[in-house]
Order: C-alpha cells, then structure tokens, then sequence
C-alpha cells in the first residue's frame, strides 16, 4: 500500500530544516558551551583489540543541552581500594546539524586523526565540561533519539558520558584551562635542572703556500657514504693538505658531494695540488674539482683551546676579516656531545699578514627559557623523549609525561615546540621517576613503602623487584 | 591480664615488606609496528584501607576530580588472619635475641606464635595489555612463594624469612553488555605471608653469651672430680682497636720480617692483627719481629710504614659477639684433692 503523498511524516526538506533550526535554536538558548575533543589513534594492539595509546590534541567548542536535569546523582563519588573513583555522567544533546558544520569539515580537512574521519561523534572522544571543569568520555552516541525520525529525519545525537579515566593519553588541546588539569594528573617524572653554558675558544695560524678552497664543479652522484680525500703532495718543503668531503641526498636516491671541510690547508704549494675523491665502497663518482691555493696568508689549522659546555647546534665561526685585497676565511664547528671539538675551514682565505682571530658562537640558550605544557623533550645523549607538563623557573624543576626510556643525569634535556619550532635546553642534574609528591590524585605510596622497608627488610643481595 | 603494653608492629612491617615488593613495578605502551617505547608509566600502589575523610580532602580536594581515576593502579590489603599449627613451636620454650646496642647480651623470650596474613594485591588497568604486562612481572617470582628477610624486633638482631605465597589469581574484565558501562579490568592476587607474633620483649639484657665450658670427669658417681676439661673462646680478631704500636717499616705481601716501634708488648705466639690481616708473632728480637701471615683465613696484604698494630688478647676475646667466628684454648687439669666443684659457689670445694 502506497503512502499518502500529501499528508504524511516522512516529512519535506523544508519541514525537516525548519524542525533543525528549531532543535537548534533550543540548544542555543538553554545549552551550555562544551569542547569537543576527537581521539587521535597513536598505536592499536592487535591481537588484543585495544587502542594503547591515543592522544587528544584538536578541540572543538560545540553548544549542547544537558539531559541530567538532577545532577549527577547523590553516590558519584565512590572510595574504592584504588581510591577515590568519580562515577558521575551525563547525556548531552547536541546538534546533527551543527556538529556535520562545525566539526566534520575541519576534520575532514586536517585529518590526521589515524582513523578513518567520522562524520559523526566517536564514542571514545572526549568532552569537556567547563561548569564543573570534568573531562567526559562518550560511551555511546544515540542517534535517534529523542525524536524518534520526525518528520523522517534524526536532528541530534544524545552522548552518553562517563568521567574519563586517564592513562597515559596526551591532552594537548591548546586550551589553558583543560591542559592545566593534566600536568600533575597522571604519572609525571620530576627533573632538577640547570644549565650554564660555556663559550668555545680557538686559536689558528697563517700558512703560505696552503690550500685556499676546493671548487665543486660537479658534485659528483652514486655515493652512498662521504668519500676519502686525497691531496699531492707539495713539490718541495712543505705538508700535504688533508680535508673531509660532506655529501649530501640527491634526486637519483643516492648521494653528491655537498662541500669540503679543509682540516689541514697544508703548506708549501707552489702549485695547485691535485685532488683525489675516492668512494669508500667503490660506489659514486663524476666528480670535478679546482683546487685553489693561498700563495701567502691562508688560515691554517684551527686549534680549539677551549671547548666550551652546552651546545645545542654548531654555533657560528667568525674570523676576522682579511686585509683589502685578501679573502676571509670561514670556517665551521663540529659539536661532539655538546662540545665544539674541532674547527674546519670550508675556505681557508688569503691575504692575511697577521694570524686571524678565531671567535666561536655563544653557547646557545642554555638555561635560559620557559618550558611550557607540550613540549617534546629529547635528552641529548640518550635521545629519550618525552613531553613537558609543567615548569617551575624558580627552582627549574621540570615535570614530564610519556618517557621512551630514561634520562641520563648531566645530559641537556632540549625542548622544542611543536608549532613554532623553538628550543631551549638546561642540563638535567637529577630526575625522580616516582610521582608520589607531584601527582595530584595522591594515590601512589610507593616512595614511603621503599623508605620504610629499607630500615626493616634485609635484601641482602638484590630486591628482584626494583627499588622505588 | 596479660602484663605491660607491648607493640611490635610485626603486622605493618608485613605490610611494608608485601608494599616494597611491588613498588617498583612500569608499564610500557609500544608502537606495533616498530617496537619503539611511546610511553612508561610507574604503577603507583597504596594500600587500600584508609580513612575516609582522608581520601576525599586529599584526593578530592576541590569537589569533584577533573578525571573519574588515573590508571593503572595497584592497591593491596590484609584480607585474613589464620594461626598456622604447621609452624607451631612449643609454647614454653624460650630463646635468645641479641640487642643491637649490646652484641654480647642476649634476651630471652617465649618463641613467636606462627600466624599467616593473607594479603590480596589487587590491580586495575585500562587495557588488558597494561595487566598482563603487571601480571607477567610478579609472577615469574613466586614458585608459588617468595621469600623476604624481615628484621622483626626493632633494635634487635632478630631476623625472620618470611615466605609471601602466591595461593591464587582471579580476574574480571567486564567487556560484554551495554555500551553504557565502560569496561572495567581488575586482577586480584591472593597472597599468604607466614609470619611470626612476637611477646612482650624485655627491656633489660638478661644475660650474656657462654664464654666458659667447664666438665668434670670422675670415676664414678659422685666420686671427687679427677680430670678438668674446660674450653673458652679466643677471638680471631681485634675487638678493642687497642693500638698498642705501629710499624716501623713497610711490610710487603709475603715478607715475615717486621719491624715495629717498640716490641716490648709483643711476645710470641701472640696474634695481632694490622688492618684486617691477623699475623701470628713466630720469633721477636727488639723490634724486628718474624710473623706468620694471613692467619684465621685473613689474606695477606701490604701494610704501610706506620700503619697500627692491634693486639688480640683476652681483652678481645671478651668482646665476642653473638654470631662471630671464634677459634678455643682449651686445658686440662688432673686432681687428686678429692675436692668436687660447688655450681653456686663457683670454686672446689
């Protein structure tokens, strides 16, 4: 039996947008603002079917109608054996409508998300309620309800929230007041720090007769590694002149040569040397070279007298300039864990009649700069990672979340912002991994049960379990 | 009824002892793919009874939490008490404990009464990967039990092996039903610790260690006393750190000939010792001295001009303490006095 075309509740385009703008009018006016937060698959363990870590870094504010008109119920707060357990929920109504305008697009956009982009609330995202400041998570998202198809449509989604349990999951909203709560919620690892840099200092010499610079006149393909370098000697009275080839990835997938770094300019040249690259494992060739050298004045072999403390990235070799008619030399610092540990010439210059003065960049920003909620933080010896939380610039005590694997005592810890890309550094003096007296939950005994057995067990050889 | 006021605190050190074994346990979440660490946490663990008003002002201080729980946790409690006959020792025997001020004292006390505690150590997780991870580190220790070295008296040397046995493991993981109900996953160990309740601990050293053993042979029965056999311990090491003198010249390993400031202290078959090596004094002219080295297994080692000499005499064999390796001297003497040996007066008589 066919419908009635004319009178039916199936419903027009119309009646249907005009039934949305009223449920949405309604929201509007008796809702409240909540923030949306989408889950971000980080990693999925099959086998067990489990999502083991997630983060939460895109937020949304979306106006929604709380169902709960009593609250949270009078029992919402439970001590279990595992403390304090929040049971509270609460069902929002938001708009179909305004979640498909607002949301969907932008994901839709970035992406990102390591799912498949929803077009519509996930259960396992999060919503933030600002009155009573709680983190909801969706356990169930209804789509028919409360009106059941009207007018042969669904207008909202009912999402049935409990208070989110946290793990492990990174919450980096961009948003004060939902970050904040996660700095000191969860396990958090407490680092003491300081930093003073120390300046490098160099000395050089002039030679005559020595290598000036090397021209690249085709840089050469088919490497895989950095090739030897190999000069002739002088013709007479004089030393052979040594330096490193750099290379780098070219468009053919294998590797041209990028610059050379003269190590030694040599002296004693009378005549250009020639010049011999050799692949390490017989791979890559093509190139070709000039040699040029300084008949008198060259910068010779950069002695570094002091190595300095605490750099970040090679800082900036300056010689003084050459007199009028000569070429100044430049040169580059090569960090070994932090320490500029030797100088190179990539030109040697010439002309000089007095040995130059050598001044080597100040030792980055070692202690000095704020860490702030996000950052990821990478030990420079162990290239541990993790994520800063917190930071107390009055006692540089830093907190952190989520460590690959252990700091080393006296490394740099280098913090970086995701967004703007920038550093700073302090060296980590002492790091406590129990998160007894920062974690604001103030669950965890795990330092007293260590201090307190020390005095009464007798592990004479080893705990097997660790010691806190 | 029973007499003074006594705490032993023998249950919260089993407490301390079954917390200190879990208190160090991390989970590790890794990427599938490449096995590279994305996070570690450290489980935190409590013992779960506590006051009530506690939990609320320091948990929940501000009203409500900004989160329901942080996960993992463990938590454990004391869930039984049951005397153990298995262990039962007779109740009127009494035996030694040695203070720790006084190492040549003892107290005597009723044995302690066997009891075993059942604990249950209880762990919930958000995913079933970061329980089996807790369950994997603790079992491979218990077969079924494990034992801990408990100092069970304070400021006594009175340890106890305390086994901790894994008697079962039971889990929920309620994932089935509605989608309402988030899942919740939650292992619970059941443990026994066979521990010992100690009695009223006197305050005063009721004696001391036996320094002397004397027997009296005789023919027959209540027949004077013919033959002495008494045995007394001799230390195998200084004691009183007496510094009687010092070398007056280097002694390498191997040497026997020493020299020292003044031998007038010294005669031989005496022991002394310098730093930890004991030397047995053979011959001794003034102040060269010939030695026998690293006696009473001590190792031989070079000694520095001016290093101390330390006597090992009766003022040290005094000194031995409860436990110490010691050597004996021991003399016979013969009677023909037809005297017997009165216990109460301490002479023959």
């Amino acid at each position: 039996m066919a419908l009635n075309n004319y009178i039916g509740l199936t419903g027009a385009r119309n009646e249907q947008d005009l039934a949305q703008s009223l449920i949405d009018e309604h929201i509007k006016i008796h809702g409240i603002e909540f923030i949306y937060m989408p889950r971000t698959f980080v990693n999925t363990k099959t086998v067990m079917r489990e999502v083991s870590s997630s983060k939460f870094e895109k937020s949304f504010p979306l106006e929604g109608y709380i169902e709960n008109y009593e609250g949270f119920g009078d029992q919402y707060n439970l001590l279990t054996k595992f403390g304090v357990r929040s049971t509270a929920e609460m069902q929002i109504t938001i708009s179909q409508a305004r979640f498909a305008e607002l949301i969907t697009p932008v994901l839709q956009r970035e992406g990102g998300l390591g799912i498949e982009v929803p077009v519509r609330p996930l259960e396992g995202d999060l919503i933030y309620f600002p009155l009573g400041d709680i983190i909801f998570e969706i356990k169930h998202v209804k789509h028919t309800a409360p009106t059941f198809y009207a007018l042969g449509k669904n207008y909202c989604y009912v999402l049935e929230c409990e208070m989110f349990e946290l793990g492990d999951e990174k919450i980096e909203t961009g948003i004060g007041e939902i970050d904040n709560d996660f700095a000191t919620l969860g396990y958090n690892v407490t680092m003491s720090l300081s930093g003073v840099g120390a300046t490098a200092t160099a000395i050089t010499s002039l030679v005559n007769g020595g290598i000036h610079k090397i021209n690249i006149f085709n840089e050469g393909t088919g490497f895989t590694a950095d090739p030897t370098v190999l000069f002739s000697k002088p013709n007479g009275t004089g030393r052979r002149a040594t330096a490193v080839a750099i290379t780098t990835s070219n468009s053919q997938g294998s590797r041209s040569l990028q610059e050379f770094r003269i190590t030694d300019p040599g002296f004693g040249y009378t005549t250009a040397p020639s010049i011999t690259v050799t692949p390490v494992d017989g791979q890559g060739g093509g190139v070709s070279l000039g040699v040029g050298i300084a008949t008198t004045g060259a910068v010779g072999i950069v002695t570094v007298t002091v190595g300095g403390l605490d750099y970040i990235l090679p800082p900036p070799i300056t010689f003084t300039s050459a007199p009028s008619g000569g070429v100044t030399a430049i040169g580059t610092a090569i960090l070994v864990n932090g320490v500029v540990d030797r100088i190179v010439t990539t030109n040697a210059g010439y002309g000089y009649t007095v040995a130059p003065t050598v001044s080597v960049g100040a030792a980055g920003t070692v202690g000095v700069g704020t860490f702030k909620y996000g950052m990821i933080l990478t030990g420079s010896a162990t290239s541990t990672t993790a994520y800063a939380t917190s930071w107390d610039a009055t006692t540089n005590t830093l907190t952190a979340k989520d460590l690959t694997g252990r700091f080393s005592i006296g490394e740099l810890i280098v913090g970086t912002a995701k967004t703007t890309g920038e550093t700073i550094a302090y060296r980590l003096n002492s790091i406590n991994y129990n998160d007894d007296e920062t974690n604001l939950d103030s669950y965890g005994d795990n330092v007293s049960f260590q201090s307190e057995g020390d005095a009464i067990l007798d592990f004479t050889e080893k705990n097997p379990f660790g010691e806190a | 009824m029973f007499g003074k006021y006594f705490y032993n605190e023998t249950i919260r050190k089993t407490v301390i002892a079954f917390g200190t074994l879990f208190n160090d346990i991390t989970i590790k979440h890794t990427n599938d793919t490449t096995d590279a660490v994305i996070s570690t946490i450290k489980v935190p663990i409590a013992y779960g009874p506590m006051q009530k008003f506690l939990a609320r002002i320091e948990q929940q201080p501000n009203f409500n939490k900004n989160v329901a729980i942080t996960l993992p946790r463990l938590s454990f409690e004391i869930v039984s008490y049951q005397y153990d006959p298995t262990r039962k020792i007779a109740p009127i025997t009494k035996f030694c404990i040695v203070p720790n001020s006084s190492k040549n004292k003892i107290k005597k006390v009723f044995m302690p009464v066997p009891y075993n505690i059942g604990f249950r150590l209880s762990f919930a997780t958000k995913l079933q990967d970061d329980a089996l991870q807790i369950l994997e580190q603790i079992l491979p220790f218990f077969q079924p039990s494990y034992n801990v070295t408990l100092n069970m008296i304070e400021g006594h040397d009175e340890k106890k092996d305390i086994p901790f046995t894994l008697s079962d493991i039971s889990f929920k993981d309620e994932y089935e039903d509605d989608f309402n109900t988030r899942r919740a996953i939650i292992y619970d160990l059941e443990f026994t610790a066979k521990t010992y309740f100690y009695n009223e601990i006197p305050t005063d050293e009721t004696g001391g260690i036996i320094k002397k053993v004397q027997i009296d042979y005789s023919s027959a029965i209540r027949a004077p006393r013919e033959v002495r056999y008494v045995v007394t311990p001799t230390a195998t090491k200084d004691y009183n750190q007496d510094q009687t003198l010092a070398l007056a010249a280097t002694l390498e390993v191997g040497k026997t000939l020493m020299t020292v400031t003044s031998g007038a202290s010294l005669v031989v078959g005496q022991y002394i010792q310098i730093n930890s090596e004991v030397m047995r004094i053979e011959e001794k002219d003034n102040v060269s001295i010939i030695v026998a080295r690293g006696q009473y297994r001590t190792a031989e080692m070079k000694h520095s001009n001016g290093d101390v000499i330390n006597l090992i005499n009766a003022a040290d064999h005094a000194l031995i303490e409860v436990g110490d390796d010691f050597g004996f001297n021991s003399d016979i003497d013969f009677f023909q006095d037809s005297k017997f040996f009165s216990p109460s007066q301490g002479t023959d008589q």
